[in-house]
């Protein structure tokens, strides 16, 4: 049988994996206790493994994933230091994890090596009244920063799909972005300042500032860095009041098209909803049910903050409205995807009856969105097995905004399963890049995405490859994951633009 | 978002479910909170049970230690949007690691001690409590007080004070000589066979008392009469009620007189005679925090009767803590925890104690005797730690309910 695509890459992180050196073990358990050095059967399987379809689906068919030599879980920024001096002095790869939701293979061990574990450096170290900062050790799980900062009577604002499950660290080495982003920002807006530890050991600080004209922006390297560069073990974060109110309003819209152009026009007045969502009819139906017309999108608006300007807001919103046929839906639609807005149980439950359905998001400038919208749903639907393609948008800029595509696919059985996935992520891929579009809007890279890199970023690349050289010479950060050392980089795409 | 989803799957598929979920309930498991890896994490059992029956990994010892690391609380199962009952396919599992020899040495030595002694604390024999209350029992009773052994081991006080609280509502009762253990840990543990043998014996000891109900102030001794027997083929043939439940329902049916309508006696709140914690003086204001046992909540379903009994019969003003009633977390209490990784058990219930503390009320109160055990010791360790903490206050709400009508006091 031909190995799957999955299955070459392992093997060519095979020829390069070592044994980890005899005495190594011990040394980590000095450094960390003894408790927290995991090397037992069990653990290492557990740790194979992340949030990744394909490393989901081998888990299901009892296929087998490349397994790291142990787990470490240091508990404070100095063992993390420690650990990091003990790896890379005798060449061991080392893994950055988190929770494990990443769900593009990112925390695989491919060549094997050692897994750093952060989650118990958990601690909120300082809510900042006046500053409106906050201090916390990298971590610490997204939804227990979010509760003790509620405590307290602020907001963080950020809040993934993963905020349950998701740390803090991983927020930042993916470059995540939150459902409420439109008004707090991408975590790239929210951070102020990091700790780190580079994979020497080195600990590196960044000021807590407001704002630097300090030279290029040390702290952003390893936004989205994808533990490549070094470990984040603390960060700093902008933090809000909480907001007086929250108002939501929907509308159905008559085509997918039309509410893009709604978004586009709100976006333009320079108002910030904290939520704008826009679903396809396919996605219209599914999480709506009965609130939206068969064919019709629906599109949801969240406001929040000061009461009289959240009125406001909604009201401007609805003056955009007045151009474009539609039908006002109340709050009711917003009540419901708020308190329905992290279950995810559609996909697990659809892919235990055999079924593959992965999600993908990109981006691209409004004057491009509408192709890219276009051309992926119809390259996507056109591969054979794909039963359904269905898109929405849920972060809008005032140049922009992303595209969230949902595929499934029908009955593959088992040994087809991972090359048909593949081959409808190839044809997403390849038609955002050829509509202009970027390949990835806050998913990350992790494994899924390496091979399209050169073509996302061109020539430019290899500057994030030269950089990755000095803070890493010999390699051993998370190998084989963000990009490729090795691979010469393709063509740079051009943009299409279509009216 | 608590979530009461409806068995959709089979619990093979379950298991496949929860193997595929980017694990989101991760936040809510309290032993997976404390532990912090992977492996104990609701998805990383799900992704050892598959493999280990795929035969991708050995079922060893060292695989069946993890199934242990689990507190059956079932807060996984509250939260699933799918309904996956994890705790239950790790049971299955537990079963298995009994059945084949490889579970936990500190499993095996308490299932063991279990068997021999006939109770979870101390030999049964040595927990002849009845001899001290025999005035307040009448063997014609038709009401059956199971006091459960973690009380009568460690707080008997509380068998006096459930007494008096019987007397005082007009209730006739009985209890066991000697009482042994449910059987509940032994069934929790893997031990099926054994936890059978135990059930038939109680049900021995309760057939031809003439009994119509049995009340205890144990929540897992409840579980394990109300559904546990059934599923082990032991039919006990009388009502099974919690001690709060029974309560909660006194007044309510005809002949009982009832404890609401006594007269509470104004002025300070629950310990305020001379009843102390490590020294110190207890709290004296009327608001208290409730802390919901996993088996009589998530399991029972009863959460409205014991704030009921606080709120209307001992006139107490009942404080929520963030995550109470269905997403109430484990005390650490849980038999395999305890005995597997105690200092995980520990940080369980300081985490609860922590969570009871931030609602600013000086008592938690409780319906459990584990829970009462595992958050007093809790409270204690933080006053002990020089936290800063003034600690917590922490009461069976028996004693609490027996004390704010006058019809008991702690010694």
């Amino acid at each position: 049988m031909t190995p799957t695509e999955f299955e070459a890459l392992v093997a060519q992180a095979a020829v390069a994996r070592r044994p980890i050196p005899p005495g190594l073990l011990p040394r980590l358990a000095q450094i960390v206790g003894r408790e927290h050095v995991l090397t037992g059967r069990a653990d290492l399987l557990v740790y194979a493994r992340d949030s990744w379809p394909i490393a989901a689906l081998r888990v299901l068919h009892g296929k087998s994933l490349p397994m790291a030599s142990a787990v470490v879980l240091p508990g404070d920024t100095a063992q993390v230091a420690a650990v990091m001096k003990v790896l890379y002095q005798v060449e061991v790869p080392i893994i950055p994890f988190g929770g494990g939701s990443g769900v593009l293979g990112g925390t695989l061990p491919l060549g094997g090596g050692v897994i750093v574990d952060m989650k118990r450096l958990d601690q909120v170290l300082e809510i900042n009244d006046r500053g409106l900062t906050v201090t916390a050790q990298a971590g610490i799980l997204g939804v227990d920063l979010e509760t003790a900062l509620n405590r307290a009577g602020f907001t963080l604002g950020h809040f993934p799909q993963s905020i349950d499950v998701a740390t803090l660290g991983g927020f930042i080495a993916t470059r995540s972005a939150g459902q409420f982003s439109t008004k707090y920002g991408n975590i790239e807006d929210i951070l102020l300042a990091i700790e780190a530890v580079l994979p020497n050991g080195e600990v590196i600080r960044t000021k807590r500032t407001a704002r630097a004209s300090t030279g290029p922006d040390i702290k952003s390297l390893f936004i989205g860095s994808e533990g490549t560069l070094g470990l984040l073990t603390e960060a700093t974060l902008r933090i809000h009041p909480r907001p007086e109110r929250r108002a939501t309003q929907a509308y159905e819209v008559e085509t997918f098209l039309d509410g893009l152009e709604i978004i586009r026009l709100v976006m333009r007045t320079g108002l910030r909803p904290a939520v704008i969502r826009l679903y396809d009819p396919i996605e219209s139906a599914h999480s709506f049910r009965e609130r939206v017309t068969q064919g019709k999108s629906l599109l949801l608006f969240i406001s929040e903050g000061r009461s009289r300007l959240v009125d406001l807001e909604l009201e401007t919103i609805g003056e955009v409205l007045t151009s474009f046929p539609h039908r006002e839906l109340g709050p009711e639609p917003g009540r419901h995807w708020l308190e329905n807005r992290n279950v995810v149980s559609g996909l697990p439950e659809f892919m235990s009856q055999g079924l593959v359905v992965d999600t993908l998001e990109v981006a691209a400038t409004w004057d491009l969105v509408p192709g890219l919208y276009l051309a992926m749903t119809e390259r996507m639907a056109a591969v054979k097995g794909v039963v359904s393609v269905s898109a929405h948008s849920s972060h809008s800029y005032t140049q922009g905004t992303n595209l969230y595509l949902t595929f499934l696919t029908l009955g593959p059985d088992d040994p087809t399963a991972e090359a048909l996935y593949q081959q409808v992520w190839t044809a997403a891929m390849e038609a955002c890049l050829g509509a202009g579009g970027t390949i990835c809007h806050h998913h990350g890279i992790g494994l899924q995405r390496v091979k399209f890199m050169p073509a996302e970023h061109g020539p430019a690349l290899d500057i994030l490859r030269r950089l990755r050289k000095a803070l890493d010479p010999k390699g051993l950060m998370n190998p084989g994951k963000l990009f490729s050392q090795e691979a010469a980089p393709g063509p740079q795409s051009t943009p299409r633009e279509v009216d | 978002m608590p979530n009461k989803a409806a068995k959709r799957f089979d619990l093979a598929t379950q298991v496949r479910i929860c193997a595929l979920c980017p694990n989101m309930c991760r936040f809510l498991c309290p032993v997976a909170t404390v532990e912090k890896a992977e492996t104990i994490t609701p998805r990383g059992k799900a992704t050892l049970t598959l493999a280990a029956e795929s035969g991708d990994i050995p079922f060893t010892a060292g695989t069946a230690a993890v199934f242990y690391r689990c507190a059956q609380c079932k807060i996984c199962r509250e939260w699933c949007p799918s309904g996956v009952d994890l705790p239950e396919a790790t049971a299955s599992l537990r079963r298995r690691a009994a059945r084949e020899g490889v579970s936990p040495k500190a499993v095996r030595t308490l299932a063991a001690r279990l068997v021999g002694e006939r109770s979870f604390y101390r030999p049964a024999a040595e927990l002849a409590e009845t001899d001290r209350y025999r005035s307040l029992l009448d063997k014609r009773a038709k009401v059956l007080y199971f006091a459960g052994c973690a009380t009568a081991a460690l707080h008997p006080e509380i068998i006096e004070a459930t007494l008096r609280l019987f007397e005082a509502g007009g209730v006739k009762v009985d209890m066991l000589r000697p009482e042994e253990c449910c059987g509940l840990p032994l069934d929790v543990l893997g031990y099926v066979d054994e936890a059978s043998e135990f059930a038939g014996g109680l049900a021995q000891a309760v057939a031809g008392g003439g009994y119509e109900t049995i009340v205890t102030g144990c929540p897992m001794c409840a579980q394990v009469m109300k559904e546990g027997y059934p599923a082990l083929g032991v039919t006990l043939g009388v009502e099974v009620k919690h001690v709060t439940e029974f309560l909660d329902g006194l007044g309510q049916e005809a002949g009982l007189v009832g404890l609401r309508g006594r007269r509470v006696p104004a002025g300070p709140g629950p310990g305020r005679e001379g009843a102390s914690l490590a020294g110190r003086r207890p709290p004296t204001d009327l608001a208290v925090t409730y802390h919901d046992p996993c088996y009589l909540g998530r399991y029972q379903g009863v959460y409205e009767a014991p704030r009921r009994l606080l709120a209307e019969v001992a006139g107490l003003e009942v404080v929520e803590m963030e995550r109470g009633r269905e997403l109430a977390a484990c005390c650490g209490g849980a038999p395999a925890i305890d005995a597997t990784v105690p200092a995980t058990a520990t940080a369980m219930a300081s985490r609860r104690v922590a969570q009871a503390g931030r609602t600013g009320a000086g008592t938690l109160v409780t319906a459990c005797p584990r829970c009462l055990e595992m958050l007093r010791a809790a409270a204690e360790a933080s006053v002990g730690a020089g936290s800063g903490d003034r600690g917590l206050f922490v009461r069976d709400i028996t004693e609490v309910l027996a004390e704010r009508l006058g019809v008991w006091r702690e010694r």
